[in-house]
């Protein structure tokens, strides 16, 4: 596999701070992204790249007639031979293309479909860490095979990542017989796998997964990790902590390959994935509680004013002076006077602007919150700022804790983050 | 709405245990009244200053509570003033970005890494955003001053100032009693190439005084001087000392003395410098004087010493006044102002100031902003004066930064800020309206473009009484002051030699026609040359003959006869051909002759739309003409030395001119009529005339006058 780069193929590559291999995040402004964006439209004009993997794909034909009529057994033995070579010097073209003439001889041989020279070049372009356009129907699948073999051999874990659960495991099992042919293990993670599964998934060597299972396992590990993601830190703590610190999910990033990369890194790339728990509080639940009988006993005209239009509340001097006498029993946030105050004139926007049946509704002992647009019910959002506790209480219901964030990643940064990235797509422009 | 009190974020902070860090000390100073407190890093050389309520927090921060407690306890005695849970969170991330907080517990060492990476990368992009002052550490002083401090000590008290002031008293003195001798023809004498080497080579000993002094002020009261290092400035190198320790110091005449200091020294060494100069002769000594009594009062005067730069006179004017961060403060005061009243924008959180300093902040902001400009366009045609490239690439940076930048970055908080997202649609349109204004005022809106020149009134071609051809004056006909008639005789010249040549071109004559008649007959060839011959001879008797009646002098139109010497003087003097013997002066003049530089020549030549003109000495009174004659080509010598700088007119003349009337560039002529109300009005009076061009807008006035520059520059 060749040497992940540096800077413009200089140096080694900057890893990022993690007990496995990741890359640092890039340091860059303005101006550099656009100079690689330029760096990037001109090479993908100039020919000179696709001369070469038109080439590499002649070479790999000719090594046909080697490998056509050797029996398995052999073929095994060739694949084994080559994997010290890969091992140590990975760009070698000569390495490279033995490697996939016995991918594509075993392709044809397992799976009765033999690589086309379009679809070794692709192979090629996806190993060095390209994004390749193939139109549908050219056979993105089988593309990705030599490219995810040789990398494998070489001792990377490799993960191939797709849109959806269901095209994982079917790309999976498609290609399952090649990987075995080799010796190689190939997992396949779904949602509903348990983290002990999924550790032994991610050991496998090719790993099929989804990008968002893939994305908040990478958040697990590094919740987990917590103060130990410097090498020497873990280390170091392993050793005097013996309780040990719980196994990590993943072995690494070092290879990917994503399919339908356009609807991941640029349709959705930005959708930052949120890892949170709901913080159980039973002294801020007690607090909603209490601003809701507080507000219950003030007086609309005299306390406070309702502003329809700009769906707000304002405490007046009589409603705040009010407050302060019926909180002065109580402790905690109460003592505060802003505190206070913004506490009633939330609980007065619960029981005034929002309504039963219009704004949420109560099912299961759960509220749940009306889409004002659509008029669909959206199980899985709630109100930000505590409002959404505010009706739990005004309903009776059982309060959630608030959400609170544990880990958040966009599909941008953690993709960026493979040592090395590749990526397919039917509609790349 | 107010801003919400309680935050969402809350849960990431509230265990946290934080505690100043050790090497950071706090001060508590007043300004104004008011108590700030000063907290000195020592560790990385920086002093912040904080207001009381920031610090409400920050003195709590012992490493024993949590941030929850302290806000608690904080928010439940201060009603009003209460900060709120998003103020400390930004007040902690504040106080972890500038490294001066810790917390339990060890702390990230690969964000430490980055954070410095990021800083030292923030020194490399401050000097090059700066290229004219890059700023190069090199090692620590502290040790070298110490030491050298008691042989300062002595001047640093009562005895020096009072040394000082007697100085600096008798410099200026000699500069008063010299400041013709002083300020002769600076520009050319200080940038000569000469010349340059010799400021070049003082200025950095200037400098080093200069910086020295920063440092023994700091030390003498107790501060810390631990960088020093050259500094680049234009590409120059010049020893610098960070002083800043001397922020913590609590007196505010200590802190203004420290900055004072430099600006100290550079007047008390331009004082002597000035003595010396004023009684050296001309010399290397008088040359080195010189310079330094220049650069040490210029730069005082317009750059250093100035509180509307952001140099050494900046800090001591806020010292004194006890406005910390004086610029900073009035730019967002002037910010808010417009905000909040232009904009009526309502959410917007006021940084604390006192009436006093909000006047300083209203005078101060709009003065400096249009100094600075005022100085960086000064200083870059100074250069530009003798070096062209280097002076436009000064101007066109400092336009830039000051202007270009700045404009931007508005512009873009006008867009995107979220402060103004309920006014923006109001704040967008008196921000890109008041542009449009400016930008129509400047390109669209016509002003009156004109030409003033300077021209006198002057005498018709024909009022003046020349010589047609040379010979001794015989008689005078006419009388002095006598009105004679168009055609009068007025003088009579005799020249003997001349019928003796008439005669002989008459037998000549003669010989060429007998000549031709021989020609004739014998020979055809020879009948065309002695043809030719005699036409020629005939041409030069007839000239003789005009030159004989030329003899008499008549006057070419009706006026005033005045000859040029006193009638008794003219008789036996010998006139050249077209030499002046008098002026037949008509009853009054009836035109003007203007003087027009090369510049403006080609407007009034192609886009004259009408002519006014003043009398020097009845300036009350406009008088309308019109444009009679113009002159194509450029002339060098003007009609009257009236017109040239030494004797009070516009044109510059060559000052080894005895005349006065060689120009040193070209100009054109014009001749324009002279209204009725003026014919008695003497000849040779001085007129201001401006012709009128119409309307233009004023960027392309300015546009052409810098094609002109560049025309010159480069055509030149």
């Amino acid at each position: 596999m060749p040497e992940a780069r540096g800077i413009l193929g200089f140096g080694a590559p900057r890893l990022g701070v993690a007990p496995y291999a990741e890359l640092a995040d890039p340091v860059n402004n303005a101006v550099d992204r656009w100079l690689d964006r330029l760096v990037g439209v001109a090479h993908t004009f100039m020919p000179f790249y696709r001369l070469r993997l038109r080439r590499f794909a002649g070479r790999v034909l000719r090594l046909e007639e080697r490998y056509r009529d050797l029996p398995d057994q052999a073929l095994r033995d060739a694949a084994q031979g080559l994997r010290s070579r890969l091992l140590c010097r990975t760009d070698a073209p000569s390495e490279l293309a033995e490697a996939f003439a016995i991918v594509r001889e075993v392709s044809r041989r397992v799976l009765g479909k033999q690589h086309y020279p379009v679809q070794i070049m692709g192979a090629l372009a996806l190993f060095e860490g390209r994004m390749v356009e193939m139109a549908t129907g050219e056979g993105k699948t089988l593309t990705a095979t030599p490219a995810a073999v040789v990398a494998a051999l070489a001792g990377n874990p490799v993960h191939i990542v797709t849109v959806n659960d269901y095209l994982a495991a079917r790309d999976a099992a498609e290609n399952r017989p090649i990987f075995e042919f080799f010796g190689l293990t190939c997992g396949v993670i779904d949602s509903e796998m348990e983290p002990a599964q999924r550790r032994d998934a991610y050991a496998c060597d090719v790993t099929y997964i989804s990008n968002k299972n893939l994305t908040f396992d990478y958040l697990r590990d590094r919740i987990a990790l917590r103060q130990r993601r410097s090498p020497a830190r873990r280390r170091t703590l392993e050793y005097l902590d013996e309780a040990g610190q719980g196994g990590l999910l993943l072995r690494g990033l070092a290879f990917a390959i994503v399919d339908e990369a356009d609807s991941v890194f640029v349709d959705e790339a930005r959708t930052p994935l949120i890892l949170s728990t709901t913080a159980d509080d039973p002294e801020r639940a007690q607090v909603y509680v209490e601003a809701l009988d507080i507000a219950r006993q003030l007086d609309e005209v005299h306390d406070f004013r309702v502003d329809r239009m700009n769906r707000n509340v304002t405490l007046e001097k009589r409603g705040k002076k009010a407050v302060e006498r019926l909180s002065q029993n109580l402790q905690g946030l109460w003592r505060i006077r802003k505190a206070r105050e913004e506490l009633v004139t939330q609980a007065l926007l619960a029981l005034w602007f929002y309504e039963n049946g219009r704004d949420y509704i109560v099912v299961d002992d759960s509220v749940q919150i009306v889409d004002e647009f659509t008029g669909r019910v959206m199980p899985d959002r709630s109100w930000q700022a505590g409002l959404h506790q505010m009706i739990e209480a005004k309903e009776g219901v059982e309060i959630t804790g608030q959400k609170e964030t544990l880990a958040r990643i966009t599909y941008q940064r953690f993709f960026r983050r493979y040592v090395r990235l590749a990526g397919m797509t039917g509609t790349g422009t | 709405m107010t801003e919400a009190f309680l935050s969402t974020l809350w849960y990431r902070v509230a265990e946290l245990r934080p505690r100043l860090r050790a090497h950071v000390t706090v001060y508590r100073h007043r300004y104004r009244g008011q108590p700030w407190y000063v907290l000195h890093d020592h560790g990385a050389g920086r002093v912040h200053r904080f207001t009381p309520a920031p610090y409400l927090l920050i003195g709590q921060f012992d490493g024993s509570r949590s941030v929850d407690e302290i806000w608690r306890s904080i928010a439940e005695t201060r009603d009003e003033d209460a900060p709120s849970q998003d103020d400390v969170i930004q007040l902690l991330s504040r106080l972890h970005q500038q490294d001066l907080i810790q917390y339990k517990g060890s702390p990230d060492v690969s964000e430490l890494l980055q954070r410095n990476d990021r800083q030292t990368r923030q020194v490399v992009k401050q000097n090059l955003l700066n290229p004219l002052s890059i700023r190069v550490p090199l090692w620590d002083p502290d040790a070298f001053l110490t030491r050298t401090l008691p042989f300062v000590q002595p001047l640093l008290g009562r005895f020096g100032l009072l040394l000082w002031i007697l100085v600096v008293a008798a410099g200026v003195l000699t500069a008063g009693l010299n400041w013709d001798r002083l300020t002769y023809n600076i520009a050319d004498r200080m940038l000569a190439t000469s010349n340059l080497f010799i400021t070049l080579s003082t200025y950095p000993l200037l400098k080093a005084a200069h910086e020295l002094m920063h440092g023994y002020l700091t030390k003498k009261w107790g501060g810390e001087v631990r960088e020093m290092g050259i500094m680049f400035l234009v590409f120059f190198p010049v020893p610098y000392v960070d002083a800043s320790a001397a922020a913590a110091f609590r007196n505010k005449w200590h802190r203004a003395a420290v900055s004072a200091g430099g600006i100290v020294v550079e007047v008390f060494v331009a004082a002597i410098a000035i003595m010396v100069w004023a009684d050296a002769e001309q010399g290397i000594v008088s040359a080195f004087a010189y310079n330094l009594a220049l650069i040490g009062g210029i730069s005082t005067l317009l750059v250093n010493g100035n509180p509307l730069l952001k140099f050494d006179g900046y800090y001591v004017l806020t010292d004194l006044l006890e406005i910390p961060n004086l610029t900073n403060r009035a730019n967002l005061y002037l910010g808010y102002l417009i905000q909040r009243y232009v904009f009526g924008a309502r959410r917007l959180r006021q940084t604390p100031s006192t009436p006093g300093e909000r006047v300083w902040f209203l005078i101060y902001a709009p003065a400096a902003f249009v100094y600075r400009i005022l100085i960086m366009i000064s200083i870059a045609l100074f250069v530009a004066s003798s070096y062209f490239v280097v002076g436009v690439l000064i101007a066109l940076w400092s336009i830039f930064n000051a202007v270009i930048k700045p404009l931007f970055k508005h512009v873009r908080h006008v867009m995107t800020s979220p402060k103004l997202r309920k006014v923006r649609r109001r704040a967008q349109w008196w921000t890109f309206g008041s542009m449009a204004v400016l930008a129509g005022l400047i390109l669209a809106l016509p002003l009156p473009l004109r030409t003033d020149a300077e021209g006198v009134i002057w005498l018709p071609d024909s009022a003046y009484v020349r010589a047609s051809t040379s010979g001794f004056v015989e008689r005078v006909e006419a009388k002095r002051a006598s009105s004679v008639a168009e055609g009068a005789p007025l003088v009579r010249l005799v020249e003997p030699t001349l019928s003796a040549r008439a005669r002989s071109l008459d037998a000549r004559v003669r010989e060429m026609r007998l000549r031709l008649l021989a020609a004739e007959a014998t020979d055809r060839v020879k009948t065309g040359i002695a043809r030719l011959q005699l036409q020629e001879v005939q041409a030069e008797r007839d000239r003789e003959v005009q030159r004989v009646m030329d003899l008499e002098v008549r006057a070419r139109s009706a006026g005033r006869f005045e000859p040029v010497l006193a009638p008794d003087d003219l008789p036996g003097r010998f006139v050249e051909e077209g030499q002046l013997i008098g002026y037949v002066l008509p009853d009054a003049a009836d035109r003007i002759r203007v003087v027009v530089p090369q510049e403006d020549a080609a407007l009034v030549r192609d886009r004259l739309t009408g002519v006014e003109l003043k009398v020097v000495g009845y300036l009350e009174q406009r008088y309308v003409s019109s444009m009679i004659r113009a002159v194509p080509s450029a002339v060098g010598t003007l009609p009257s030395p009236a017109l040239g700088q030494a004797c009070g007119g516009r044109i510059l003349v060559d000052p080894t001119d005895e005349a006065g009337t060689t120009a040193m560039e070209p100009f054109f002529v014009f001749d324009i009529a002279l209204p009725e109300a003026l014919r008695n009005i003497p000849f040779g009076t001085r007129v201001l005339v401006r012709f009128e061009h119409g309307n233009e807008p004023m960027g392309a006035q300015i546009a052409r006058r810098v094609r002109q520059l560049f025309l010159r520059r480069f055509g030149a």
